[in-house]
């Protein structure tokens, strides 16, 4: 247990015996668990045991096929628009590829949240946008095209524009995918100090290891035949100390403890 | 003097030339554009020498929120005004620590596109004219090349893709090429029977369905259906394979991408067209023949009779040869079209609207030259 599980820390995220389906294939099972204020919440596994598919349910693009999801309150698993609405308004997602809208300029993508949900003077409106890109090391780039970005610089647009409205809680889906090491290791200091100077709870899906143990404070892991979480905790202690073989050998990046 | 806006309160307060701004409530996104014009008036109503900004009754402070506090303060000391915060709490500093205010001063590293004169864009547009058309020329001496090394060694020739598109093009393209050549049929007949009724002259309706449909109409009417259906299909379908990396990923296996992808494309047009002209004149000529025996009172062994001597072979050759050309044409330039595109899925757009209108606009000019052409063969 971290210092933000403490008794008096409500969780903003509370998924219950969440079970997703596509046809008769079972993806995830009876899966539960709770993520805190201002925590790094990160999901891990191998390819295909269902880490984005538990983060599509979570950021309401899935409806999952049994069981619960309430985010600051609101249970997204119920067909209520409005509340929908007002759990959309307090999240924040950074796709995988930084999923810009490749027709427009970086300010114009920054400024999409903004201006979709309230009524701003331009002048207002371009100065978020340039604090926002600055947050992420982008500044003078308003007027670049996503084409002329590299990856790195994509998913760090991707990232301010996340962040347009101030969202309570990011979600990241594999957000250091693609990048090399030193680009990869920038962003997670971006990451860490959003979270720290903004108390920004954050929920990354995840297989990078490196960044894995620089910004997480808990883990889950998901297995593909459990269907469902195989452990949780401390990536440190987990690395360490688990018994698992599926465990060890992910962490410790070896195929050890899968040898019978 | 007090401000209640939403969900803030400002006092300000001015002793001395000293201004205390006392902020409470929710300084964010939402009450930023009532507290920057209050903040406005402030600056053009007093003048103060000291400046404290009190923060203990705040709430909530967000990015927005912050980046408004520390905008003010860069403007006091701008202007040589001592400046400080009070009882600011620990999360407040977290959050301007994280501004990096001279992010708001950079310019930006391009600027949004100048504003050019009129001789600077009438040559912008000359030399994009002319680069497309050494694109083209260029592609079609590429298309011509790869088409005779199929010529030669017809076994490299991707069949299987020949007749998937063959199946797309033609098959596929049959019942809407069909139901517009019957359209077209009817209306030429009932259009030509008005005029021709008044001298008499109704039974010429059938040669005139038969003529026009098989040396003009049957070829340019198919040619702009496929344009419209198969030209567009071609284009988005390269297009997509370009921003995907795919054809590059082909040019490193050593495929030539002309020859994988173009080649079936176009063979199977060349092929399919000239069949969908023959049909498209077949349903053309029942169109005219509906309209002539319901509302002409010609006789169907009549029409047949009069629209078989309309024309002759020379006449139904040609026109086949013409549909091959169009064929050829238009499924070149979609595939040059699609070769083109560079950047994102607005240029895969801008790619199938340019395939379409491009060989609609070289059905027309060939069809111009074959006219020519023709009629000094004949």
């Amino acid at each position: 247990m971290n210092h933000l599980q403490k008794a008096d820390n409500q969780p903003v995220i509370v998924v219950e015996n969440l079970t997703m389906k596509f046809g008769d294939d079972i993806i995830l099972q009876d899966v539960s668990f709770e993520v805190f204020q201002g925590e790094i919440f990160v999901i891990v596994g191998v390819s295909g045991c269902g880490k984005s598919t538990l983060l599509k349910n979570m950021i309401g693009l899935y409806k999952p096929t049994a069981g619960r999801i309430m985010i600051e309150g609101i249970d997204i698993t119920a067909d209520d628009e409005v509340a929908l609405n007002r759990f959309r308004r307090a999240i924040g997602v950074l796709f995988q590829a930084g999923a810009l809208i490749g027709s427009m300029s970086l300010a114009d993508n920054v400024a999409l949240p903004l201006m979709g949900r309230r009524s701003m003077s331009p002048d207002t409106v371009d100065r978020i946008v340039k604090m926002k890109l600055g947050m992420v090391n982008l500044a003078g780039y308003e007027n670049h095209l996503p084409l002329e970005l590299s990856g790195g610089m994509k998913k760090r647009a991707g990232l301010a524009r996340a962040m347009a409205m101030d969202p309570t809680i990011l979600f990241f889906d594999e957000p250091n995918t693609g990048l090399d090491p030193v680009t990869s290791a920038e962003l997670d200091v971006t990451v860490k100090a959003i979270n720290r100077g903004m108390g920004t709870t954050m929920v990354i899906v995840s297989h990078d290891l490196a960044s894995i143990m620089s910004v997480a404070h808990r883990v889950i892991m998901l297995d593909k035949s459990q269907k469902g979480i195989i452990a949780e905790g401390d990536p440190l202690d987990l690395k360490e100390n688990s018994k698992d073989p599926k465990v060890v050998s992910f962490f410790n990046r070896s195929l050890e403890g899968l040898k019978t | 003097m007090k401000d209640q806006s939403g969900d803030y309160t400002l006092n300000i307060e001015e002793r001395n030339r000293l201004v205390t701004l006392s902020f409470s409530g929710r300084i964010d996104l939402e009450t930023m554009e009532s507290v920057n014009s209050r903040l406005d008036a402030f600056w053009e109503s007093s003048h103060p020498a000291e400046i404290a900004a009190d923060l203990s009754g705040v709430k909530y402070m967000d990015s927005a929120g912050a980046m408004l506090l520390l905008q003010l303060e860069e403007k006091a000391k701008d202007i040589g005004i001592s400046f400080q915060f009070l009882h600011e709490k620990e999360e407040f500093k977290g959050i301007m620590n994280l501004l990096d205010m001279e992010a708001l001063h950079i310019p930006p590293l391009i600027s949004e596109g100048d504003q050019k004169g009129f001789f600077e864009l009438l040559g912008e547009a000359a030399q994009r004219g002319y680069d497309d058309f050494i694109r083209v020329m260029t592609f079609i001496g590429e298309l011509l090349t790869a088409m005779m090394h199929s010529l030669r060694h017809p076994l490299a020739v991707r069949w299987a893709a020949v007749f998937f598109y063959m199946k797309r093009v033609g098959v596929d393209g049959l019942p809407i090429v069909s139901l517009i050549s019957l359209l077209v049929g009817v209306i030429i007949a009932f259009m030509s029977s008005l005029q021709l009724k008044q001298f008499g002259a109704t039974t010429y309706v059938a040669a005139l369905v038969g003529f026009a449909m098989v040396r003009e109409l049957g070829p340019l009417m198919t040619a702009i259906i496929v344009a419209g259906r198969s030209g567009s299909a071609f284009s988005a379908e390269i297009g997509s394979m370009m921003i995907n990396e795919e054809v590059d990923a082909l040019t490193t296996m050593g495929f030539d991408p002309v020859r994988f992808l173009a080649i079936p494309k176009v063979l199977a047009s060349i092929l399919v067209v000239p069949l969908l002209t023959i049909y498209s004149a077949f349903f053309g000529i029942v169109g005219g023949l509906m309209v002539g025996v319901l509302g002409l009172d010609l006789t169907v062994h009549s029409f047949i009779k009069q629209t078989m001597e309309s024309f002759k072979v020379f006449d139904v050759v040609s026109s086949l040869i013409k549909a091959a050309v169009f064929a050829m044409l238009i499924s070149g330039i979609a595939c040059q079209r699609g070769f083109q595109v560079r950047g994102g899925a607005e240029a895969v757009g801008a790619a199938t609207t340019s395939a379409v209108v491009a060989g609609i606009f070289l059905i027309v000019l060939a069809n111009s030259a074959f006219a020519i052409i023709l009629y000094y063969i004949h």
